[in-house]
């Protein structure tokens, strides 16, 4: 986008959108009366709505708004929680993590601005139309720009020689279509985990009857609860290595990640719970290591071990047939497959012992 | 008697008239000016003024790329 074009209004907001009646510096400041721009971009707030959204929203959105400091898109709160965990228990060290994370990790945060109005931040903002505002904000200006890397290659099927997932090849169905306005607005309650949401969206909300013990198809009622459904349902997806953040020599962040690898894998599951009881679930090499932060402090993720950095996944290329549904022996003995030691690096075995496979586990052919 | 005084008065009920002419007339100015008159809007809509603008900034701006070039790999 041309720097102009970032800001350049359109008329028909004014004309059309009930925001187009309210005074401009109503929300965003600065000196409407100035001569000159720089005078009248003084004291200017070029997103009102972030991290606060009370001012600009509140008035109208109310209920929204209250919830929306838990909205994971602004609390950014899997990032703290994990990130603590993995970190250094010493104060000092531990602080400087944090300086690094805020520095790095928390510059991807939306807004209701940055989803409703505006590119997000990290991909250097604009209008999506001229400031009008879209209820439902668009995919592919606001979804998939943040969420590129692995989610939108894997749903649009932009990874070389993998298909994009059934519900937008066959259904056009944009993330809207699980991820609820609802979900996304956050639920006043804190979660440590986007996994944790409890609005979050579930297969079994629409495949009913797949999730049922009189599930029509034989191969859903004997694995009901044991395997999750990536694991039969999902094909070969994206996995991040080595992530290094530091500053260059005029101050600006960086990040450093190593080459992304396509591969598929089955994990153990590290956390069986009420929604996730399952044995087996698709694990993703996440792009954390030992020594992301050593640019501002050595052995910042002293509990690196912690957790795991082979994580489950949900990866958004879902197919009603996949190599794993061919026959029973596409899954059973099939031993790669599945996350076992000699495909973990050593000095990430302890980190993800919970996950391995051991040999003997992987189920047996048929 | 009472009736004559009425009839004597009867320009008060213009005071109320007024007032609200007044506000509704000063309400239009007020809109139309922090709108479309405004110098947000005149200048926010404008091309050739928001070309002009961000040329000027971007020529007195030492470090025209916020981004470091030193990142790779996928974020």
């Amino acid at each position: 986008m041309e720097p102009y074009e970032k800001v350049l209004i359109d008329e028909e907001f004014l004309d059309e959108d009930p925001h187009g009646e309210i005074a401009c510096e109503a929300c965003h400041g600065g000196n409407p009366k100035a001569a000159n721009w720089k005078v009248a971009h003084k004291g200017m707030i070029p997103d009102p709505t972030y991290p606060n959204a009370t001012n600009a929203c509140g008035e109208c959105h109310e209920e929204i708004v209250a919830k929306n400091k838990t909205n994971v898109h602004i609390s950014l709160s899997g990032f703290s929680h994990l990130v603590g965990v993995r970190a250094s228990t010493d104060k000092a060290v531990r602080e400087k993590v944090f300086k690094g994370m805020k520095t790095h990790c928390f510059q991807c945060h939306s807004s209701c601005g940055q989803c409703h109005v505006s590119r997000p931040d990290s991909v250097e903002g604009g209008f999506v139309a001229g400031h009008l505002f879209h209820k439902t904000p668009p995919m592919e200006t606001n979804c998939t720009s943040c969420h590129g890397s692995r989610v939108e290659k894997e749903y649009l099927g932009k990874n070389p020689g993998v298909p994009g997932d059934a519900h937008y090849a066959k259904k056009g169905m944009e993330c809207i279509a699980c991820h609820t306005g609802e979900e996304m607005h956050g639920m006043g309650k804190n979660f440590n985990h986007r996994y944790e949401v409890e609005n979050a969206p579930r297969c079994e909300n629409c495949h009913q009857d797949a999730a049922s013990p009189k599930a029509k198809i034989k191969t859903h009622r004997l694995h009901r609860g044991k395997v999750s459904c990536h694991v039969c349902h999902s094909v070969t997806y994206k996995n991040c290595y080595n992530c290094h953040v530091g500053k260059d020599a005029k101050g600006l962040p960086y990040f450093k990640t190593d080459k992304s690898e396509l591969g598929f894998k089955i994990g153990l599951n590290p956390n069986p719970n009420k929604n996730r009881p399952y044995k087996f679930i698709t694990v993703r090499h996440i792009p954390v290591s030992k020594g992301t932060f050593d640019f501002y402090v050595k052995d910042g993720l002293a509990n690196f071990d912690a957790l795991p950095n082979w994580k489950m996944a949900t990866p958004h290329n879902i197919q009603r047939t996949t190599p794993q549904t061919k026959s029973c022996n596409s899954c059973h003995g099939k031993k790669e497959l599945f996350l076992l030691e000699q495909d973990v690096a050593p000095q990430e075995r302890e980190a993800n012992k919970k996950v391995i496979v051991p040999k003997d586990a992987v189920p047996r052919s048929r | 008697m009472l009736r004559q005084k009425g009839k004597e008065l009867w320009y008060l009920w213009l005071v109320p008239l007024i007032f609200v002419g007044c506000f509704l007339i000063w309400g239009t100015v007020d809109s139309v000016q922090t709108q479309e008159g405004s110098t947000c809007i005149s200048c926010h809509t404008s091309v050739k003024d928001l070309v002009k603008i961000t040329r000027e900034i971007a020529a007195k701006s030492k470090r025209p790329c916020q981004k470091s070039a030193e990142s790779k790999g996928e974020g």
